[in-house]
């Protein structure tokens, strides 16, 4: 079963998460968290999120070892925050759950 | 099987009848053409009319043409995420995606039977970087041509976006769902138009016609914006994508087609009983 997947990280893991993220992605392209948040929708970017399709009962378990920080032999890996939309999230409520939003637009 | 019967048959297992036009699977046939065919027996056939069919188009991906690869070897099936659109207009600016969780899904029957590329809204968009210098410059006419559905609304996504990324003063001719708002800034001179609220989640089709100093915008065949002056100084492009990668929109897309020039009226109307007749549920 295919759900989305939401995955919020700080500003300073990025580059250590994307590392982690091109161990599930095909592209590898290091790419995966690019898009900002912060506490008030203007720079500067405080932490950075991607929404993936992906099927829950491979790659999504393989994610979270890597991505459910806090329950990782490691500690606070990435101090990230994973959310299953099929379990009834939305960006909009994810956003809301960690107070955070996106970076606004100038219009 | 008389002659008639066998023609009968024939045709009907090539095109599909609207109730004005038989259309293949893509296009449907040029209007001067089809008016001389007869449906019953005729036995003319003629390439359908198709949205390459009016010069300058760079870009056109309709929906079907989809591809889970960069190599084109895969179509894709539902659900599967979306690597390649593979451009029609024989330009060869195919849009891609090499990061996984920034690609579009593709699913099957979405409109009339045709599928649609679905946006989620946070992070997804299919690049096409090499349309973006054609319309750098400061007078530079283009038209873009969308058939979509926006899922989330009052949203601040973006149907699609021209931009310079990563300079100081950002450059940037970009749609958004938002009212429809359209912007261009070339670092210094900074001009706008809002159109109507949208304030649905059907199927629509526009065209956005811009002819390098004026801006026109049609929302399914009605004029929502009318050549309203839409001028700033010179822009260098470097970016393309859709949904725009800079602020994504949550929406399905069924076809996008670009020009690198102004249309005419009738081309308009052209590309508009296009859509509608591949499309009829569309308003």
């Amino acid at each position: 079963m295919k759900s989305y997947i939401v995955i919020v990280i700080p500003e300073g893991k990025a580059k250590d998460a994307n590392a982690d993220a091109d161990k599930q992605d095909s592209g590898k392209t290091g790419k995966t968290f690019t898009v900002g948040l912060s506490p008030t929708g203007q720079l500067p970017i405080t932490h950075r999120w991607c929404c993936w399709w992906m099927d829950k009962d491979t790659k999504f378990k393989e994610i979270k070892k890597d991505f459910k920080g806090k329950s990782d032999k490691d500690g606070d890996k990435h101090t990230d925050m994973v959310f299953d939309l099929s379990e009834g999230w939305t960006p909009e409520s994810i956003l809301e759950k960690v107070k955070l939003k996106t970076i606004q637009p100038e219009l | 099987m008389d002659r008639r019967d066998f023609l009968k048959k024939t045709v009907k297992s090539m095109f599909i009848f609207t109730g004005a036009l038989w259309i293949p699977k893509t296009g449907i046939l040029r209007p001067s053409i089809a008016a001389n065919i007869s449906m019953m027996g005729g036995g003319v056939s003629s390439a359908p009319w198709l949205p390459t069919d009016i010069a300058g188009c760079v870009l056109w991906v309709p929906s079907e043409y989809a591809f889970t690869d960069a190599g084109k070897t895969t179509p894709c099936g539902n659900n599967d995420l979306i690597y390649t659109g593979d451009d029609q207009s024989d330009g060869n600016n195919d849009a891609t995606q090499a990061t996984e969780s920034k690609r579009l899904i593709y699913l099957t029957n979405q409109l009339d039977g045709y599928p649609a590329w679905r946006g989620d809204g946070v992070d997804d968009g299919l690049s096409c970087d090499a349309l973006a210098p054609i319309f750098s410059g400061s007078d530079t006419p283009m038209t873009v041509f969308m058939i979509y559905k926006i899922i989330t609304l009052e949203s601040y996504g973006r149907f699609w976006g021209f931009s310079n990324i990563g300079v100081t003063v950002y450059e940037q001719f970009r749609i958004g769902a938002y009212s429809y708002n359209l912007f261009r800034h070339d670092g210094v001179a900074f001009v706008s138009e809002l159109g109507t609220v949208q304030a649905d989640t059907n199927w629509h089709y526009l065209i956005l016609n811009f002819t390098g100093t004026t801006l026109t915008l049609r929302i399914d065949g009605v004029v929502d914006i009318d050549d309203v002056a839409f001028d700033v100084g010179v822009c260098t492009f470097t970016t393309f994508s859709f949904p725009d990668l800079g602020y994504p929109l949550n929406m399905d897309h069924a076809e996008m087609a670009i020009y690198n020039s102004s249309l005419s009226a009738g081309d308009m109307t052209l590309l508009e009983t296009y859509a509608t007749t591949k499309y009829p549920s569309l308003p």
